[in-house]
């Protein structure tokens, strides 16, 4: 069987907001991009495929395991295989940039050195999120999300913080875990050429 | 289910239930003829009791929130000293309250405000004002510096003072309502002043009297008063805190602990000087105090040495029940709190005490048995909210971990801070604890809280002067001790 992610009219919603229903089909190496107004529940809806907020109804399946679903237990979110980059990164301040990602992916040095040399934060990976700039810290919340080499990435506007220079970058990392068969959903307000968009509806 | 809807109907059963069997018991109180007094007697007593604790409350609420408020809104001189010395009363063993302020005022016309309900509800409000100040200005500390940056250029001092009371109001409600659980069934301030609620008549009829049923019947009736203020006093209170780097230092953080403990001796010195105690304690000389002195280091050395390990614990099993049993468990962890004290020892020394071994009989385990069970609800609310201080964006990028990293790689450094503020909390608490232990004192061992606790009953005022300065100091090192280990391991990583 495929291990495509297959979303199936999916209802989400936190506080007063309801969205969808929602469908996607995704097959490896392909991506997503989600792209609407402030509040139209873009967030919500990557937070709901990663599993942080509950579902009111339709189904979410990556390959032959069923995350989301009607008589279906919810698989937890550190069960999914997701790697999620939070529009509030969400970094631990008590540990450095290494300590993070190897929170994240015991074991995985060879691949956090790689993925800081990409994202040009190998200089940063003994430092704490308190001596981050705003675009260093997302950058170093990339690494932690990629580092234990997800099959699924959510992304929560990934290059938001970014200068031209260090958005190139980052771009760069995400169109070669594309190329390594990885999954994208992306929330972002900047285009992304050659990837599929979803329109979501106003807030 | 959702957790809210068995919350609510678990909640309900709670408030009702209670006065079901409240009214089964009085139903076999009354055909047994054990106890005094009729039904006029129980009402008055139970409006007795709301109306102390819940005055003390409201009082401790309005005098602690506004004060809170002050202390974050605005830039007071010396506020490294006010701050701890306003948070002191809660760190003092109730009985040194009270006692200090009747002997401050004994002479005076004043006296009448340490007396009756109204100096029982106020000795409760100034007891637990410092408990509502401390949750408003952790609270307030947690807003985002942008946020505050804004207040500051876009506000006049008044109306950003307003702004934060206004944030600061549910946590304010909150401690309130968790205040008047904790003076529902209190028994020693009430005892001092001369006012008869639900706790000493509790306590009354479980040693005194011999009657269990009618003690049985006082405790339905908290529980019923109760319930319904635990489910809001467990709400979720929306704390999203700054990350550390970017809000202001938090006022109450350890290191602010350890000024509180350099303050802790002289608001102690202060209020038994001026009740004239320390001048009758120096005129008496050193002599006696020599002999006394060892006596009490020796005892409070072996206390120090069961209540440090004990609060720990009881700290970190607070946090871990207080992030992993939601709302319902929460509440009902916190039930003890709202029963008269003595009640875990009394069922212990009923129960199973007798059948125990000598060796655990004899011991202390009994004791830190019963005192863990009466905490064990202010260490699952203090581990609750040390849990809920941590951002939310931090709190998701952990649920990607596997549960035991979540909890004890990022969950447990993070509030680190919360956990060793409750055990403080704890240590104080149960250093001054006098209603279990006086119950299940281990043979032979002399506890400080319960040697003051008689002192002051039999009016050794010099003695008790005395040991309470003792008490005071070994609590401030404590506090500072752990404060400082708190500091450290929050920096860790």
């Amino acid at each position: 069987m495929s291990e495509a992610l297959v979303v199936g009219r999916l209802e989400t919603g936190r506080g007063g907001f309801r969205g969808g229903p929602y469908d996607l089909h995704l097959e490896p190496g392909e991506a997503s991009q989600l792209v609407g107004e402030n509040g139209c529940g873009k967030s919500t809806l990557l937070e709901t495929l990663a599993g942080l907020v509950p579902a009111f109804g339709g189904t979410v399946r990556l390959g032959d395991t069923t995350w989301e679903g009607p008589g279906v237990p919810t698989v937890a979110p550190w069960r999914r295989g997701v790697g999620v980059l939070l529009q509030a990164l969400g970094l631990w301040p008590h540990l450095t940039v290494r300590g993070q990602a190897e929170l994240a992916a015991p074991g995985a040095g060879e691949r956090i050195d790689d993925l800081a040399d990409r994202l040009a934060i190998t200089a940063l990976l003994d430092r704490r999120p308190a001596r981050l700039s705003g675009g260093e810290a997302q950058r170093a919340a990339l690494l932690r999300t990629l580092a234990p080499d997800p099959r699924v990435l959510l992304l929560d506007e990934p290059t938001s913080a970014q200068h031209d220079g260090t958005e190139a970058l980052v771009r760069a990392v995400i169109r070669g875990e594309l190329a390594r068969g990885r999954i994208v959903v992306l929330a972002s307000h900047r285009g992304w050429p050659g990837v599929r968009t979803v329109e979501m509806g106003s807030g | 289910m959702r957790e809210t809807d068995r919350g609510a109907r678990l909640l309900l059963a709670l408030a009702l239930g209670p006065f079901a069997l409240f009214a089964l018991l009085w139903i076999l109180h009354a055909e047994s003829g054990e106890g005094s007094g009729g039904i006029s007697s129980v009402i008055a007593v139970v409006a007795r009791t709301l109306v102390v604790a819940g005055s003390g409350a409201a009082l401790a609420t309005v005098v602690g929130g506004a004060l809170g408020v002050l202390v974050s809104a605005y830039r007071i001189p010396a506020r490294g000293l006010w701050t701890p010395l306003l948070l002191a009363p809660f760190l003092l063993p109730s009985v040194v309250v009270t006692t200090a302020a009747q002997s401050w005022l004994a002479g005076g016309s004043l006296v009448v405000l340490v007396r009756g309900e109204v100096g029982a509800a106020l000795l409760h409000a100034v007891q637990l004002a410092p408990l509502v100040l401390w949750g408003v200005a952790r609270s307030l500390a947690a807003v985002p510096r942008a946020e505050r940056l804004a207040m500051r250029s876009q506000l006049s001092p008044g109306r950003a003072a307003r702004l934060l009371a206004a944030r600061a109001a549910p946590v304010a409600l909150r401690l309130g309502s968790l205040s008047f659980l904790l003076l529902l069934p209190r028994i020693e301030i009430p005892a001092y002043t001369g006012v008869e609620t639900i706790g000493p008549r509790a306590l009354a009829a479980f040693t005194a009297s011999g009657s269990d049923l009618e003690g049985w019947l006082w405790c339905t009736v908290c529980l019923g008063i109760a319930a319904p203020l635990l489910r809001f006093a467990t709400a979720t209170i929306a704390l999203e805190a700054a990350p550390a780097s970017l809000g202001r230092p938090d006022p109450l953080a350890p290191r602010s602990v350890v000024a509180t403990a350099i303050a802790f001796v002289p608001a102690l010195l202060a209020m038994l000087g001026l009740g004239g105690l320390c001048d009758d304690a120096l005129e008496e000389g050193f002599a006696l105090a020599q002999s006394e002195a060892s006596r009490w280091i020796a005892a409070l050395g072996l206390d120090i040495l069961r209540v440090v390990p004990l609060s720990l614990a009881l700290a970190l099993v607070g946090w871990r029940i207080g992030i992993g049993v939601g709302r319902v468990g929460t509440a009902l962890a916190a039930l003890p709190l709202v029963l008269p004290g003595c009640l875990p020892a009394l069922i212990l020394l009923e129960g199973g005490l007798p059948r125990l071994p000598a060796w655990i009989a004899d011991g202390t385990i009994p004791l830190d048995f019963a005192q863990g069970v009466r905490f064990l609800g202010v260490a699952v609310l203090l581990g609750r909210i040390a849990d809920r201080t941590i951002p939310r964006a931090e709190r998701d990028a952990a649920s990607f971990l596997s549960p035991i990293t979540r909890r004890f790689r990022v969950l447990l450094p993070r509030a680190v801070g919360g956990i060793t503020a409750s055990a403080t909390i704890l240590v104080v608490l149960i250093l001054g604890e006098v209603e279990s232990a006086s119950l299940v004192v281990p043979p032979g061992r002399l506890l400080p809280a319960v040697e003051l606790h008689q002192l002051l009953h039999y009016r050794y005022d010099v003695q008790a002067a005395r040991l309470s300065l003792a008490l005071a100091a070994a609590a401030g090192i404590l506090v500072a001790v752990i404060g400082r280990v708190g500091r450290g391991a929050k920096g860790a990583g």
